[in-house]
């Protein structure tokens, strides 16, 4: 995916939704900001299918050689689907953050949180204020 | 000329407690960081032996370390590998995330550097071969494969011992060994400096095992405080636990650290 389509979290997660048999789906990851900044992945713990989360609340854990991040639910719905592939390949999440590198899949109940997620440029420009 | 104005950090020098109350208090300061916006340096010690599991550690992997099988266990909010906290001087740092030292490798070094510095005194007028250094190298980070006690990982940053001896194997020692939490908001950093080799946990030898120069967890305590406030840049207000972080730290200890559910989650 091209991340320049891509809405982000100021918590640094991304989201592509899509609409699927009127239901919205939101794909998440990690922006490749987040992934450098951690550094040296050991541990992803996904979340159950079927879980419910909340917007902005944890729903999901990474850990690195140092220390322990939340992953925070961008919307409010119904977890449908999880990257399986990933505890094992992590390093995915660095290589190809926006397509292989992709976390769950979110049914979307609530819509309320979208109003809160940066486009691109916004995003970036979060990312830049950080760096300094 | 001005003088220079530092930030306010919070410190607290508790007494030993047992270890769910020390990992309940230190998540209560890291939820109140993300709110107050205001560091707090904290320096405690235990009640008793205990084993601290990282996050994301196995309660059964305990099982393959038998020494320590009979002692207290606690599961932490940060990662990193199994810490038998006994003859040591624990601390614990919370920083908004805005606070330029954040960066989680910043961080680790920053204090570190520190801790090896005040090392480096206690050591410059004895004439031992062993020097702390940081730890520049690390294996590939691997969960499934790490040593089950952190003081056997090593980490890029770690407090190391190192002789300097020529006749001496080329060796070292981890001495000090510390691990984040991140929270949006706030960033926890906690760490263990080891003073004397543990009866439960004999392979790893201290600060005074190696070098003979016996150092007190309190007297560190006091000396470190200052080393801290230098490499944070902040001003020192001694202070216990505000109301609303002891009553979160209830809350917390209730749900969490003395609960079976947290301990054996995994």
């Amino acid at each position: 995916m091209n991340p320049e389509q891509l809405l982000f979290a100021k918590t640094h997660e991304w989201i592509a939704v899509a609409e699927e048999d009127g239901t919205k789906i939101a794909t998440l990851g990690l922006s490749a900001f987040a992934i450098e900044a951690l550094t040296d992945l050991v541990y992803i713990d996904l979340p159950a299918v079927g879980r419910k989360v909340e917007a902005e609340q944890p729903f999901c854990e990474v850990e690195s050689v140092k220390a322990v991040s939340d992953i925070y639910a961008p919307v409010e719905g119904e977890v449908i689907a999880v990257n399986d592939a990933l505890p094992n390949a992590l390093e995915t999440l660095g290589d190809d953050p926006y397509d292989a590198g992709w976390i769950a899949k979110i049914k979307i109940t609530d819509e309320a949180g979208l109003n809160n997620l940066l486009d691109h440029a916004a995003y970036q420009k979060q990312c830049n204020e950080e760096a300094h | 000329m001005l003088a220079e104005i530092r930030s306010l950090c919070h410190l607290i020098v508790d007494p030993p407690a047992d270890g769910a109350w020390n990992m309940a208090v230190d998540e209560a300061l890291l939820d109140s960081a993300a709110t107050t916006h205001t560091p707090t340096l904290r320096f405690y010690q235990w009640k008793r032996p205990t084993l601290s599991l990282g996050y994301f550690q196995h309660h059964a992997d305990r099982k393959s370390h038998p020494a320590s099988c009979e002692v207290d266990i606690v599961r932490r909010l940060s990662g990193g590998g199994a810490i038998l906290h006994d003859q040591e001087l624990t601390y614990s740092l919370v920083l908004p995330v805005n606070h330029s030292l954040a960066e989680t490798q910043t961080l680790y070094q920053t204090i570190h550097q520190a801790i090896a510095r005040y090392l480096a005194e206690q050591i410059a007028k004895s004439t031992t071969p062993w020097q702390p250094t940081l730890c520049t190298a690390s294996p590939k980070a691997d969960a499934y494969t790490e040593p089950f006690l952190c003081f056997q990982r090593r980490a890029i940053g770690d407090v190391l011992l190192e002789s300097t001896a020529s006749s001496s194997p080329a060796t070292n020692h981890k001495i000090v060994g510390s691990a984040q939490r991140r929270r949006r908001g706030a960033i926890l950093q906690h760490g263990s400096i080891l003073l004397s080799r543990s009866p439960a946990a004999s392979e790893l030898l201290g600060f005074s095992d190696l070098t003979g120069i016996r150092v007190s967890a309190n007297l560190a305590a006091d000396h470190l405080q200052h080393t801290f406030a230098n490499a944070l840049n902040v001003r020192l207000e001694k202070s216990d636990l505000q109301e609303d972080v002891a009553k979160a730290t209830q809350k917390i200890l209730q749900t969490r650290y003395s609960n079976s559910d947290w301990l054996e989650r995994r």
